[in-house]
């Protein structure tokens, strides 16, 4: 059965295309469908590749006549404009910030801003042969770090940071002054300069024999250059101001230099000259012509204080004079400047800065205050290729007769004390003590000395192979005692018994002569400033109260120049008073380590009066 | 050294690259004794990334030579007989200066007319010396500013 015929939907959309109306009822009908607009589209040509679709009519193809009903849906047509990011290759202006420098001095010429008085007493006579000797001309090496200058730490201004930070390398300062040298200066020595330079209050704390003197030379000499300073005062001990005046010949033999000395009328007039660009001075001078020296308003543009330690007391009149000088910059040379408590650096800096450190400060503290205004090297850091010191401690027995003294004066000494209870001062103990320490040189009955023993003999040995000695003691009437005993080795004696214009004459007779073997001195004198380099063997044949100054007595052979190693024996009479004090000078040395150190370790006291009471086991009186 | 040799003066110029801020030029004036005269620096200048990525390998250059480069001696008051550099990429500076660039590598073959103030300089101071000062000054007011 065919389907039958359905109407067709005259959907003016779908319309049934009946191609086959007029052919005969048995076919079936065929009904064609297209889409109208297609159609018509075909019809004009566009879309003739449309298949037609032509069917028979069935039951169930009467469906696909219906006209479908479509519906149409408006889909919006919103493009967004897409978002244009413009980068900009222009950078903002630069900040330029800029400085600008006072045009420096050219350096040509010292002569040029100081002309030298003939009624001065200056290098000027010694000058011309010096100057020959100046050969080596600084200049950078190949490979060597130039030394700059460093602001110090309280130079705030920007301006004034960059001014010290910009300058040229010293040696390149030096070299384009024509500054000669007598000895090519060692890279530490200049960066000594490179410190000391910028700096209005600074501590040079070279161990002793580094070359402070040449360094402090050496600035002076290219501040006066540079026209920074024009007149300079330098103190020291003494027996140094002939030292001092040497160097200067040798280092700066155009700086004009004008040591005070000779009556109070000479010493008046030499005040009042303006001509010398340097005045040496002792300290007992600075304190006799105080006076003069400020009469006329006076200022130096440059005080140092060799041997600082001096002022090391605040309340001595040497301390309260000499910061009472004005000056325009302040430096200490010492190669110790603590000897006993941290109140010695406090000393020094109520001249350097004064209420910069307290008394009582911690030594940590310290540390931490001063680390801008200290500089301190020790040999074995810097020398590294200098000859070691060898120390031998001699521990010596007592003869009999010297310990059966000793015995009796210690057993006595202490029990005396005792009896004094509350009313034994300081002064009481220190007598004992050094009552037993110069038994323990000599029996002073019978004049026994077991050091003297170990001397002699160890003397023999250095005279036999062409070396030279020096034996230490505090007391001269030791020092004569072994003169007479080491005679035959012909000693020299240099200590304060002798007379200022002669130790010159004498330390020139122990280098040149070989007949004088030994040189007998005492702490006070021969520990400070002189070169003794050409010596290769130290006696210590007592102790000193601190290590420091020790130190400063062995470091006489032990400096720039030493021709092989130092052999440092220190005597000490086993049992004795010296073991004791042995033990406290260990504990300074810790003390001085903890301020002049990096390790920040605690600190031990020092010599106290309980440490001197406790030599014999006393209590301090007012204790309980 | 004669007062009139103390008035010649030469230009040192160098860029610190700091990681965090940027670079940041300086530019130093000495006179033939190695004597400081003026100096300058700028402030941190730092391209950003797009800056980075568009400019390429032609950054460098720019930020040196024609931004810092020629910043710094624009503010310069003495006028130097030639700058030195130690940087190739501050070779774009030439074209905005009068006077020569030299790289410090290249001194031997500067120009006759600065080959003799050139040896005055260097008898007395290795020629590359100064940026080292530069390299210290830069730091030193970075400090400062950073502590201001």
């Amino acid at each position: 059965m065919l389907p039958q015929r359905r109407k067709q939907s005259t959907s003016p959309e779908l319309r049934p295309h009946r191609g086959a109306e007029n052919s005969a009822a048995a076919r079936p009908e065929v009904v064609s469908w297209q889409n109208r607009p297609v159609a018509a589209a075909m019809r004009a040509g566009v879309h003739s590749l449309l298949p037609r679709v032509d069917f028979y009519t069935t039951g169930w193809q009467t469906a696909l006549k219906r006209t479908p009903e479509i519906q149409s849906l408006e889909m919006p047509w919103n493009v967004k404009v897409p978002n244009v990011v413009t980068f900009s290759m222009d950078m903002a202006d630069v900040r330029v910030l800029g400085f600008r420098f006072p045009e420096s001095a050219t350096w040509n010429s010292f002569s040029n801003t100081h002309n030298s008085s003939g009624d001065v007493e200056e290098n000027s006579g010694e000058s011309v042969d010096q100057a020959a000797r100046l050969q080596v001309k600084p200049r950078i090496r190949k490979g060597q770090r130039p030394t700059r200058m460093l602001p110090p730490q309280d130079v705030i201004k920007l301006e004034d940071r960059l001014y010290y930070l910009l300058q040229p390398p010293l040696e390149s300062l030096a070299h384009g002054a024509s500054l000669r040298f007598p000895f090519e200066p060692f890279p530490y020595q200049y960066e000594g300069v490179a410190f000391l330079y910028p700096r209005f209050s600074a501590i040079l704390a070279d161990e002793m024999g580094l070359g402070k003197t040449m360094q402090a030379i050496t600035t002076i000499r290219m501040l006066l250059f540079s026209s920074e300073i024009r007149n300079v005062l330098l103190v020291c001990p003494k027996p140094l101001v002939s030292n001092w005046k040497r160097e200067f010949a040798l280092w700066a033999p155009e700086i004009p230099v004008m040591v005070v000395e000779g009556d109070s009328a000479k010493r008046d007039w030499q005040w009042q000259q303006t001509s010398a660009a340097v005045t040496i001075a002792n300290y007992e001078l600075i304190l006799r012509d105080y006076e003069s020296i400020v009469r006329d308003d006076t200022q130096f543009d440059l005080m140092v204080l060799d041997e600082a330690q001096r002022i090391k007391n605040r309340s001595s009149s040497t301390s309260k004079v000499i910061r009472r000088i004005p000056r325009g910059r302040s430096w200490a040379l010492t190669g110790t400047p603590v000897e006993n408590s941290c109140d010695d650096l406090v000393g020094i800096f109520e001249f350097l800065s004064p209420g910069y450190l307290y008394p009582g400060i911690e030594p940590h503290r310290a540390a931490e205050l001063v680390g801008d205004y200290v500089l301190r090297r020790t040999k074995d850091v810097v020398m590294t290729d200098m000859p070691p010191i060898m120390n031998r401690d001699a521990e010596l027995q007592l003869t009999e007769q010297q310990w059966e003294r000793y015995r009796i004066a210690e057993t006595d000494g202490v029990m005396k004390l005792n009896q004094m209870g509350d009313s034994v001062t300081i002064q009481h103990v220190f007598e004992l003590v050094l009552r037993l320490k110069q038994i323990c040189n000599f029996d002073p009955v019978t004049g026994a000395s077991a050091k003297l023993d170990r001397l002699e003999a160890d003397i023999e040995e250095v005279a036999a192979s062409g070396k030279k000695a020096i034996v230490f003691s505090q007391w001269v009437k030791t020092l004569e005692q072994i003169s007479e005993r080491l005679d035959r080795f012909g000693p020299l004696q240099y200590h304060g018994g002798i007379a200022s214009k002669k130790r010159d004459a004498i330390l020139d007779r122990f280098e040149n002569d070989p007949d004088h073997s030994v040189i007998l001195m005492s702490y006070g004198a021969g520990a400070v400033g002189l070169n003794l380099q050409f010596c290769e063997y130290v006696f210590l044949f007592d102790r000193w109260w601190n290590p420091a100054v020790e130190d400063q007595a062995i470091n006489r052979a032990h400096r720039i120049g030493a021709v092989g190693t130092v052999t440092v024996t220190r005597m000490l009479s086993v049992g004795t008073i010296e073991e004791r004090i042995h033990s406290v000078l260990e504990a300074k040395r810790e003390l001085f380590d903890t301020i002049f150190s990096s390790t920040k370790k605690p600190a031990s006291a020092g010599l106290t009066q309980e440490d001197i009471f406790g030599l014999f086991d006393l209590r301090l009186p007012g204790l309980s | 050294m004669s007062e009139q040799e103390a008035q010649v003066s030469l230009g040192f110029i160098t860029v610190v690259d700091h990681d965090e801020l940027g670079c940041i030029g300086g530019y130093l004036i000495l006179n033939l004794g190695g004597r400081p005269l003026e100096f300058h620096c700028t402030a941190p200048v730092r391209a950003n990334r797009a800056q980075q990525i568009l400019y390429g390998v032609s950054l460098k250059p720019f930020l040196y030579g024609e931004l810092v480069g020629r910043s710094l001696v624009e503010k310069g008051l003495e006028t130097p007989i030639a700058i030195l550099a130690n940087q190739p990429e501050l070779n774009s500076l030439q074209s905005f200066i009068d006077v020569p660039l030299i790289q410090v590598g290249d001194v031997e073959r500067a120009q006759s007319a600065v080959m003799h103030d050139l040896q005055i300089f260097m008898e007395t101071i290795p020629i590359d010396e100064p940026f080292g000062r530069i390299t210290d000054a830069i730091e030193e007011a970075r400090r400062g500013a950073r502590a201001a």
